[in-house]
């Protein structure tokens, strides 16, 4: 990723030294990275709004009205993978790290995978 | 089929736009008494799944929850749901199922179903789901930008 804003779901106060959250919906707080050049010129955090059940498109407008491009998740559910595909945001994923740093610089790297279908998770009825 | 019909139309008011997918089953007959007795909703009723999922993909159609049968056009309602997702995400969902609450919950993973309807959906029913889209709805309005 050349330019842009990265969103990373967090855990407590974010930043680019904090936690990710593993359940976006659920997440505390969203840490935005913005980029430029394949440089972080900015990182600042935005509260997360309240879930409620079959209100996981709260965050996908909420990310989308801050112009987030890209989003890294560690799981996501088929119904907001859809949303962000629709608004235009680009989901990428890795389930492995814990961290909010390595995965954005691996992100700005190109070393990230964007999200497959096969990865959403669920079992839509036992698939 | 397809009919629709809007109730206080010229109040300046939100409506909320239910769309009752089903089959010719009965299940949904109470749940739409009920709806018509509240004011600021739209309903259409779609026996036809193909015809629900055609009228979700036009986003010129309204439709801020589709209420979806057991069975749908010979499938399982959820596997409508899940061929609608990637035409309209934004479209909220409730599902009949005979599933509790927390087998529900597992069954739906993912696929953001706003609640469960019961096969016998009476009057709370349906003011449980009104309640729930307005909560859902009014968060979509408060995005902090």
């Amino acid at each position: 990723m050349i330019s842009g804003r990265i969103a990373v779901p967090s855990m407590e106060n974010g930043g680019l030294d904090g936690m990710r959250a593993g359940h976006f919906g659920h997440c505390d707080v969203f840490t935005l990275i913005d980029v430029k050049d394949g440089e972080i010129i900015e990182v600042k955090t935005i509260n997360n709004m309240e879930h409620v059940q079959g209100g996981c498109m709260v965050p996908v407008n909420l990310l989308a009205s801050h112009n987030v491009n890209a989003l890294i998740v560690g799981g996501i559910g088929m119904r907001p993978l859809m949303g962000f595909q629709q608004v235009g945001i680009d989901v990428y994923h890795d389930a492995e790290r814990p961290e909010i740093r390595p995965v954005v610089e691996d992100l700005i790297a190109g070393k990230l995978s964007v999200i497959r279908q096969d990865q959403v998770c669920g079992g839509g009825g036992g698939h | 089929m397809t009919h629709s019909y809007d109730k206080h139309e010229g109040r300046k008011t939100v409506m909320m736009s239910f769309l009752l997918v089903c089959d010719e089953s009965d299940t949904l007959n109470e749940f739409e008494r009920c709806l018509e007795g509240l004011p600021d909703i739209s309903l259409q009723k779609v026996t036809s799944g193909q015809d629900a999922l055609d009228l979700v993909k036009d986003k010129a159609n309204k439709v801020d929850l589709a209420v979806v049968d057991q069975m749908v056009g010979g499938m399982p309602g959820i596997r409508w749901v899940e061929q609608m997702l990637p035409l309209n995400p934004m479209v909220n969902t409730a599902l009949v199922s005979s599933l509790s609450d927390e087998d529900f919950h597992e069954y739906t993973e993912g696929l953001g179903v706003l609640m469960r309807i019961p096969l016998d959906p009476d009057k709370t029913t349906v003011t449980r789901v009104v309640e729930r889209l307005v909560k859902v709805l009014s968060l979509y309005q408060t995005p902090g930008a």
